[in-house]
């Protein structure tokens, strides 16, 4: 009987647990949605004078005055931001972030929630807020900072010019991802580029990785600097080299290319032959036929299509197709030349 | 240009194309640049260019904090360019007055020479020349057909010549009637010219100043036009002949489906022509012939043909005329003309015409159709008596409603369909459409979509009213390419602007071979677009 009673009341008690737990999620999701519907009320009151402002038709902005409309403030501007460009317009949205959304961003930067973070930080690279990077700074410093907020703020970083950048790509307090580097060297200037090349072997390998490929993609033209890049012994580090060199469309003199175009890895001999057909060079015809026969597919097809490109390659090609020893080579030569018609 | 200039150039050029790669750059970097060219043409003896140089950079540092694109850049850039490509002769920079005038005309610049271009339509810009420029030559090949220019600059580079879609495009330019080709290349040996020639060009120039360009850019324009009347025009009148008819009919069917601006064909007959050849013989006859061209060229429109269709039966058609106005121009020339002394062989004599009058507003209809229209109205005409203009009776199924026949009212009011899923966007241009329409004193409607289906199974699409409709290319359910191509394949007479947020070249490519009459980029540089809507709504009222 006592066993009963105590079962009941343990049921009772559990069951009043649940419904309280029920009540109070219906209850934060009422007042979630409300929250929800009064900023968007809000800014749909305050879209049409802010983008007035920002196109310098209004001199006069309604400021907001509770947190609610600063918020749906600061939703709108970065909006806005996304969507207009131009000298004034961004300059407009960067002062009047400036001067209205310091203290706010301020407090979500020292938020104890991630997210509130890192929102912070998407809002400051929209809309350029520079003045934020004493406090930027504090925070990449900080121990608690995370891997996603330090790749976000070393791109900032880059983007606001900001020298300090530079040691911390170099020494990261977490391993970087080569897209990371990628996007931090894409932001970077010449000024801070050349800083980081001179101490490019203090780089971790995603970064060397992801600093070469910068080189071809920006078409910066290093070329004593990727020159000694292909002696490296590292093969990753040689074909990235080549990619970019392939990419600016560096010449390279035919002795030196042949080595790579004999090396043992087809990744690199992939790419020699994509140099090669940049550099219009007669002299690399032979090596370029020899290659016509790789053992790899891609190494033959990249071949056919530089030797395509060099002076009188279409006839070395036709030839090719004809009387190439090897059966590859002939039906390479072949393929090529009946994709271009 | 020697060596040393020239390669001067192609530092600046490599520079540019990192520039275009990267991110905006500030105005100190981009000084150190110019610097740098600076001590170099001072050091080859040319202080123009020195002296241009410094004065970009004095423009460059005048806004510090300013980020700089590259095409912004290139655009500061011209005068500077304008010493490089005129040798120094920096006072033929600007054409002399009486150069000036040439026709209007459209050049297509196409090949990948942004310095060049820059300083040609910097240069340029005070003629009535609308450039256009598309880098790559494959992208050109296939939107010639689309943009029709009075000529084309191709720029060849030395290593280009064996480049097989510059062949193509050359082949392609070759196929059409008549478009004239002039290649500039940096590439100053005999074999370039001659492969220049060889593939088709009607000039080959190495490197030119905009001045001597434009005249002989301007000769083929002129010649291009010659060409095209020679073999169209009638020899007798002067006006041009039946050939013509079905370019003109092309020309108009394809401004009625993209626009469904309706235009009006009437075919005049003179009245009791051959009693005048009889009684005053041919050489009247003829005079009586050319007197009706002269005056029906000399009181119609720019827009507007004259065709001689043989006999003594004229065609006159009428774009961008609805049938009340045709028929009140009509009626005015017909008296003119009933008014007008004929000096012929020695005669004075009158004559008058009669007319058959059709609106063309079906596409669907071949030429054949709305010739033998006109002629039932023309013999209409012809029984009442003569000398009077007769209207094609509506058939079955050829007449729109009374009711849907756009009104007065309705040719005032611009109406606007913005599909777009981003809600600020469609506030944002809604906003722009109504100042625009204020400042045009129209009223405007506005119909915002959140989705293409939505607005293709809108009351508004059905209807087949003439529209602007903007069009964002990428939206949930269906995408803005797949509802233009249901608006052109349907035929409405809609202007499409498409907002397209990749500045990707083929894809704006491709949005216009699909029918779009113009693309903005997103993020949005705000003048503009305010600019090329206000052209879109501007051609509603066409």
């Amino acid at each position: 009987m006592m066993a009963l009673l105590a079962a009941l009341a343990a049921t009772a008690v559990f069951l009043a647990l649940l419904v309280s737990l029920f009540l109070y999620l219906v209850v934060q999701k009422w007042r979630e949605n409300r929250r929800q519907a009064q900023l968007c009320a809000l800014k749909e009151r305050y879209h049409l004078p802010l983008l007035r402002y920002l196109l310098g038709e209004e001199e006069q902005l309604p400021l907001p005055s509770s947190p609610l409309e600063r918020e749906a403030m600061m939703e709108l501007l970065d909006h806005f931001a996304s969507l207009l460009k131009g000298e004034q317009v961004q300059e407009r949205i960067r002062t009047l972030a400036e001067m209205h959304f310091q203290g706010w961003l301020r407090r979500r930067l020292s938020s104890r929630h991630w997210s509130e973070r890192m929102n912070a930080l998407f809002l400051i690279e929209d809309l350029q807020v520079k003045a934020m990077l004493p406090e930027m700074e504090r925070l990449y410093r900080s121990d608690r900072v995370t891997r996603g907020e330090e790749a976000k703020l070393l791109a900032i970083f880059a983007q606001f010019d900001y020298s300090p950048v530079v040691a911390y790509v170099l020494e990261p307090k977490y391993e970087l991802t080569e897209f990371t580097y990628r996007v931090i060297f894409g932001h970077m200037s010449e000024r801070l580029l050349r800083q980081v090349e001179q101490r490019f072997d203090e780089l971790p390998r995603a970064g060397k990785c992801a600093f070469i490929d910068m080189i071809g993609i920006r078409r910066r033209g290093e070329r004593s600097f990727l020159l000694e890049l292909l002696t490296s012994d590292e093969l990753e580090l040689r074909v990235r080299a080549l990619k970019a060199m392939a990419e600016i469309g560096m010449p390279l003199e035919a002795a030196r290319l042949e080595r790579h175009l004999c090396s043992p890895h087809w990744q690199e001999r992939l790419m020699a032959a994509r140099l090669a057909g940049k550099c219009r060079e007669e002299r690399l015809l032979p090596l370029l036929y020899e290659r016509l026969g790789d053992r790899s597919f891609v190494v033959r097809s990249e071949a056919a299509a530089a030797i395509a490109r060099l002076p009188g390659g279409r006839a070395v090609l036709r030839t090719a197709a004809r009387t190439a020893a090897d059966r590859y080579a002939r039906d390479m030569a072949k393929q090529w030349l009946q994709g271009e018609g | 240009m020697d060596r040393s200039v020239a390669s001067l150039l192609d530092r600046i050029y490599e520079q540019y194309e990192r520039w275009r790669a990267g991110p905006p750059l500030a105005g100190a970097e981009l000084a150190q640049f110019f610097n740098a060219v600076g001590r170099t043409a001072a050091v080859i003896g040319r202080s123009d260019i020195t002296a241009e140089v410094e004065r970009l950079i004095h423009r460059l540092n005048g806004q510090t904090e300013r980020q700089w694109t590259a095409e912004e850049v290139l655009m500061e850039m011209v005068p500077l360019l304008r010493c490089f490509y005129e040798a120094g002769k920096a006072a033929s920079s600007t054409i002399p007055f009486s150069h000036r005038q040439g026709p209007r005309a459209t050049i297509l610049l196409c090949g990948n020479d942004p310095l060049f271009f820059a300083y040609v339509c910097g240069a340029l810009q005070p003629l009535p020349w609308r450039f256009m420029t598309i880098p790559s030559f494959e992208q050109a090949a296939s939107s010639m057909f689309r943009i029709s220019p009075d000529c084309m600059i191709v720029s060849v580079k030395e290593e280009e010549w064996e480049n097989p879609d510059l062949m193509v495009l050359l082949e392609r330019a070759g196929q059409r009637p008549y478009l004239p080709v002039v290649i500039v290349s940096k590439d100053e040996r005999k074999e370039g010219r001659l492969k220049g020639y060889e593939l088709g060009a009607d000039d080959v120039i190495a490197c030119p100043a905009a001045d001597e360009l434009f005249v002989r850019v301007r000769r083929l324009v002129e010649k291009k036009r010659k060409i095209d009347d020679l073999v169209l025009i009638d020899e007798l009148t002067g006006v041009y002949n039946r050939k013509y008819l079905p370019q003109v009919y092309v020309r108009l069917r394809s401004e009625l489906e993209r626009s469904g601006t309706p235009s009006c064909l009437a075919l005049l007959d003179l009245d009791h022509f051959k009693q005048i050849n009889d009684r005053f013989g041919h050489l009247a006859g003829d005079a009586v012939l050319r007197k009706l061209a002269a005056f029906l060229r000399q009181h119609t429109r720019g827009g507007d043909t004259v065709i001689r269709f043989g006999g003594e039966e004229f065609i006159v058609w009428l774009a961008r005329t609805s049938r009340s106005e045709a028929r009140a121009v009509l009626e005015r020339l017909r008296r003119q003309f009933a008014a007008e002394t004929i000096d012929a062989d020695g005669e004075r004599l009158s004559c008058t015409f009669s007319a058959g009058l059709v609106e063309f507003r079906d596409p669907d209809q071949p030429l054949d159709y709305w010739l033998r229209v006109a002629d039932r109205a023309l013999y209409a005409a012809k029984r009442g008596g003569g000398n009077r203009i007769e209207e094609a009776a509506c058939e079955e199924g050829e007449c729109l409603d009374e009711d849907v026949r756009p009104t007065q009212t309705d040719q005032q009011r611009w109406s606007v369909a913005i599909v777009d899923d981003d809600e600020l966007v469609r506030v944002m241009i809604a906003d722009l459409v109504r100042k625009l329409a204020a400042e045009q004193e129209r009223e405007a409607e506005i119909y915002e979509f959140d989705d293409g289906l939505s607005f293709l199974e809108s009351p508004l699409y059905e209807s087949g009213r003439r529209s602007v409709v903007i069009l964002d290319r990428v939206m949930p359910r269906m995408d803005g390419l797949e509802v233009l191509h249901r608006l052109r394949r349907e035929r409405k007479p809609c202007k499409v602007m498409m907002l397209t947020s990749r500045q990707d070249e083929r894809d704006i490519a491709h949005a216009l071979e699909q029918g779009a009459d113009e693309y903005v980029t997103k993020p949005f540089k705000w003048l503009e677009l305010e600019a090329r809507l206000c052209r879109l709504l501007k051609e509603l009222d066409a």
